[in-house]
């Protein structure tokens, strides 16, 4: 990029922020600020997205992710109305006659332990709502669906919504419109989660008692946050409880949970310390078999949050999460010892800071860490082999609520990547193997932002705003060159802190709300992403062994244009919103693979990257209910997904492993009565695309295929009912231990979903192929003892 | 394990707890054709011998016919000096005179003609080139039963050598129970490249596994020398049948032999070296 062009890009963003500044500042009158946490009354956890609505000027606000609302309004008297999904409903009066700090508690409607009907207050959220495409799941609905061996699990519980696919059985693994696994940026804490799953991705690495609230952005995203095409899955943790010291726990088929929670210094200070650990390998020491006995299989996750309301105006906030799965085979016959570990570490600390009652700032330091690691221990045959990263982030983000019509927001980011793809060693004293180190990619990642959400008319409301995403490849580095066959040509050998590679990237966001009356709205956005690292792998399941490639001299930048519109509509005083959105997406510079890819260990990696354009796009229905006996959604998604590139299928368009035509997930909940409630899970999707044999031949005495073109068949369509049952027995005290025992059936009517499909030699003649469907999951019963003190 | 470590294979080898917890069942697939293809299979070595070109046909996916050979073809072999005619010996089968011998160093060219195989009405023509790479010999190899006092006995069989300093070095081991191959199709025998081990002694390397032999039997290990272009067909070959039950494999792919004109299968060339031991 030449720097004619970069200073006309600064003007730009001078006339930006410029133009916002004028279009606040026309309004002046006496105006005071009121602001505050909202809380709850129960734990003294912040609020997310509670909402304050002003009746005098109709019109209001939301507490953002740390429960801080402010709203500027004309010295006056005015009655707040603040309601929150499963909270009461209060109501304020209050004179504004001066800067005002006012801190508020709303009640929870019932006890958590008894998730059966979010019996919140039926609100207009999604009619007003300035964004579209996005979805709020508090962690109670999450727990209310019927799970996989009664493991909740927010991932499998986001899949579940329109527009967001499975990326295969089981899987925590999700496509987001189209968009591959990796475009998702999976947040806790605002630490980046690279490998959300456990197991293979048969769960995830989130542990529900430790989880406040999910969030999904699948159209727009807000300016805030860059970095991934497809989507953000914003996760908060849990601060703890500031008032009293609390428990909860579980007892499940495959793993246990406690949580311990309380105040360090009551209403100032709390803790959170929340473990998990699976038991599989303790059922393994069960076994009469000897090798399977002292093998080990299991998981586990460390949450811990620590938090200080050191005055008015300042917060902090430090969370660490650390996960690990660990799996070790014990020498075999054919096998030496195996071993294999991967997981997660991060660490955020967080500043909140008010610089005036209408200033928000946080500023955020952030680590995290993805790593796996594999052995053989053996004397010939051993080797150790280790691949990591390593993301050092600073965050600041500033909210300033200039009038109830204008927030603006602005803010930067800059990450330091540290990646080692992988070093393998040989272990052992007479082992057979040398050192191969990978070249490791060193990189800085920026983002700068503004936007402003802007009520122009109470029907019209407009969110603006534009990133600004900078990468930059830094020294040491080794880049190989490759000719136009992707063959080597040479490498070029960068030393320690020299800046050899840059990319940037506008991208605009912009979304536009006009509500049509109380019951219905009309949104539209339009979206520009990009994403600098990518995941190098073509697997079709979920893989411990995740590599993530920077852009660099040999990998440009993915980007993607969205544009989506949206017409929303509640019916039944609120009680049953529907909605539909339409989304066309236009994806460059894919990552694809050639055939048969190297892609670990290898140091020439970029040469098996092939580069693909990638298009999709959909319908999205959601008829959701969220108050009364029965609750849940019924979602519907028709879509296409497809890819086109010189190098694939003889540059033939072909269809993306996420393209799925049809999508349907019917989610719901019933409340029996009191303490028993009923949940049900039913979900279809078409077969994923998939390339079959359509010829064979024979060459050293083995058959092989033929193929047809790239994913030019489906597998057999998918389908699942999941049930469950919640049962609280009456607690004898008001305080002290209560408990709830959950019990689900997963895929209740035992359909045999192919998983993949294997073509294998018939036993008794080699010569013949038969196909054979490889079913993970038939019908899997458990229970769940769930408690709390 | 046919190449060690193979990275996908490792994928795979935790994928075993998956797919094996996963149950199986035949499922019914109604696939279409695709058009037939010349498949070859053939090689020349510096061991003085008949070299045997293999032409058959490609056919339906699930057929229960071995494949149809093809016959009345024009086969030869040059390498640029001399071209060794080839002539059918059955169906299909062609080969050279027993008196040629490959040498070390040269690239052989394989020409098929005389064949319609689209059935346009027109000859189509066929080549394909592979270079003859000198080879590594092992000192010794040790066969030792695999587990004491099992019946019928079965053995193990490790391989001692010097593995050149040159780099890309591939290789292919074959085994002879008292002279019959016993690794006679390709998922028996065992490839590896040298990428971590060049320019190192094999101390030891486990090669072939369930040896089935008597206390007497000579056993004759054969070591092949292997272009980089045949170990990487070995290798996507393997990927796409034996191994590629359980997904973690990236998507199928054809395999891309070196035949010229979309045929299948591949030409290549090879040095051999053998060695030899007794069962215990």
């Amino acid at each position: 990029m030449n720097r004619v062009l970069r200073r006309s890009d600064t003007v730009i963003c001078f006339f930006l922020l410029g133009w916002m500044l004028i279009s606040v500042t026309s309004l002046q009158a006496q105006r005071y600020t009121l602001s505050g946490h909202i809380r709850d009354a129960s734990n003294g956890e912040h609020l997310i997205g509670a909402s304050i609505y002003v009746e005098e000027l109709q019109t209001g606000t939301a507490s953002n992710h740390y429960g801080f609302y402010s709203i500027t309004m004309p010295a006056g008297f005015y009655q707040l109305v603040i309601t929150y999904v499963g909270y009461t409903t209060k109501n304020l009066a209050i004179t504004l006659d001066g800067t005002l700090q006012y801190d508020i508690e709303l009640e929870p409607r019932r006890e958590v332990l008894q998730p059966m009907v979010i019996s919140g207050e039926s609100t207009s959220e999604n009619i007003t709502a300035r964004e579209m495409g996005s979805v709020r799941m508090d962690i109670r609905t999450i727990e209310r669906i019927p799970a996989l061996m009664g493991e909740v699990d927010v991932l499998k519980a986001i899949q579940l919504l329109p527009g967001v696919q499975s990326a295969g059985e089981g899987t925590t693994g999700f496509s987001v419109r189209g968009g591959s696994k990796d475009q998702n940026l999976v947040l806790l804490d605002e630490a980046t989660i690279y490998n959300a799953s456990h197991l293979l991705g048969f769960f995830s690495v989130f542990n529900n008692d430790a989880v406040k609230e999910v969030k999904l952005y699948k159209g727009d995203m807000p300016p805030r946050f860059g970095g991934r095409l497809s989507s953000v899955l914003d996760i908060q943790q849990r601060e703890g409880n500031m008032k009293d010291f609390a428990g909860r726990g579980g007892i499940g088929t495959i793993s246990s949970r406690l949580t311990l929670e309380g105040p360090l210094i009551k209403d100032k200070s709390s803790f959170l310390l929340a473990g998990r650990r699976s038991y599989a390998d303790i059922f393994l020491k069960l076994s009469s078999r000897d090798e399977l006995r002292n093998n080990r299989l299991y998981f586990y996750d460390l949450n811990t949050k620590v938090n200080l309301i050191a005055d008015q105006k300042n917060r902090l906030f430090l969370s660490a999460y650390s996960g690990r799965d660990i799996v070790s085979l014990r020498s075999s016959e054919e096998f030496p010892p195996f071993s294999m570990g991967w997981g997660n570490n991060s660490v955020t600390l967080r500043w909140n800071h008010l610089f005036s009652p209408q200033l928000f700032s946080n500023i955020s330091l952030i680590y995290s860490k993805y790593d796996y690691r594999l052995g053989i221990d053996d004397n010939v045959q051993g080797f150790e082999w280790v691949s990591m990263m390593d993301d050092f982030s600073f965050k600041a983000d500033f909210v300033w609520y200039t009038s109830p019509d204008h927030t603006i927001r602005f803010g930067m980011q800059s990450t330091y990547h540290d990646f080692l793809p992988g070093y393998a060693e040989g272990r052992g004293e007479e082992t057979i193997f040398g050192d191969l180190k990978i070249p490791g990619y060193k990189a800085l990642q920026h983002g700068v932002y503004l936007s402003d959400d802007y009520k122009i008319s109470e029907q019209l409301t407009i969110l603006y705003g534009v990133r600004y995403s900078m990468f930059q490849n830094i020294g040491p580095g080794t880049i190989y060159r490759f000719d136009e066959q992707f063959l080597p040509l040479d490498s070029v050998v960068y030393g320690r802190g020299n800046i050899f590679n840059r990319y940037s990237a506008w991208e605009p966001r912009v979304n536009v709300v006009w509500q049509l009356n109380s019951k219905s709205s009309f949104k539209s956005s339009y979206n520009r992403t990009a994403q600098y690292i990518h995941l190098a792998s073509n697997a079709t399941i979920g893989s411990p062994l995740d590599v993530y490639l920077p852009s660099g001299p040999n990998i440009k930048p993915q980007t993607a244009d969205q544009i989506s519109v949206g017409y929303y509509r509640n019916f039944l005083n609120n009680t049953i919103e529907t909605s539909i959105e339409v989304y066309y997406k236009q994806m460059d510079n894919q990552v694809d693979f050639k055939d048969h890819a190297e892609l670990l260990l290898n140091p020439r990696i970029e040469g098996e990257v092939r580069i693909a354009t990638g298009e999709a796009y959909g319908m999205e229905l959601l008829v959701r209910k969220q108050t009364g006996r029965l609750t849940g959604w019924i979602g519907y998604t028709l879509s296409r997904s497809t890819r086109v590139s010189p190098w694939i299928n003889d540059g033939k368009p072909y269809l993306s492993p996420y393209d799925r035509t049809h999508d349907i997930s019917i989610v719901a909940s019933y409340e029996i009565q009191d303490n028993l409630s009923a949940s049900l899970t039913w979900v279809y999707a078409s077969g994923a695309p998939v390339t079959f044999p359509t010829g064979r031949f024979v060459y050293g005495n083995i058959v092989a295929p033929v193929y047809s073109d790239r994913n030019a068949y489906r597998m057999p369509s998918y389908h699942r009912l999941d049930l469950g049952v919640t049962w609280d027995p009456p607690a004898k005290k008001q305080r002290g231990w209560q408990s709830s025992w959950s019990f689900s059936v997963y895929n209740a009517y035992n359909r045999h979903n192919a998983f993949v499909i294997n073509f294998v030699r018939d036993r008794e003649n080699p010569g013949i192929m038969e196909a054979e469907m490889i079913y993970l999951f038939p019908i899997i019963p458990a229970v769940t003892y769930n408690f709390r003190f | 394990m046919k190449k060690y470590p193979n990275a996908q294979h490792l994928i795979l080898l935790t994928l075993v707890l998956l797919v094996y917890a996963g149950c199986r069942k035949p499922i019914e697939l109604d696939l279409d054709t695709t058009y037939t293809r010349l498949v070859v299979e053939g090689s020349i070595t510096d061991q003085e011998q008949a070299h045997r070109v293999v032409l058959t046909l490609s056919s339906e996916y699930f057929t229960d016919q071995p494949p149809p050979p093809v016959t009345g073809a024009i086969v030869q072999i040059s390498d640029g000096e001399q071209v060794f005619l080839l002539s059918e010996v059955a169906p299909g089968i062609y080969e050279t005179d027993p008196t040629v011998k490959g040498v070390h160093g040269k690239y052989y060219t394989l020409t098929i003609t005389g064949v319609d195989i689209n059935q346009d009405g027109e000859i189509e023509e066929y080549t394909a080139i592979d270079l003859l790479k000198p080879v590594m010999t092992l000192d010794s190899i040790v066969v030792e039963p695999q587990m004491p006092l099992s019946n019928p006995p079965v053995y193990k069989i490790s391989g001692w050598g010097q593995e050149p300093p040159t780099p890309d070095d591939c290789y292919q081991w074959l085994y002879y129970v008292n002279g019959v191959l016993q690794t006679d199709t390709l998922n028996k025998t065992i490839f590896i490249d040298d990428t971590f081990v060049n320019g190192s002694y094999l101390p030891g390397l486990t090669m072939f596994m369930n040896v089935e032999a008597e206390p007497g039997d000579t056993i004759k290990v054969a070591t092949r020398s292997l272009t980089r272009e045949y170990y990487t067909f070995l290798v996507t070959f393997m990927l796409e049948t034996v191994w590629s039950q359980g997904g973690g494999a990236g998507p199928p792919a054809n395999i891309k032999g070196n035949i010229s004109n979309g045929a299948l299968g591949y030409f290549s060339a090879h040095a051999v070296t053998f060695t030899s031991a007794l069962v215990p």
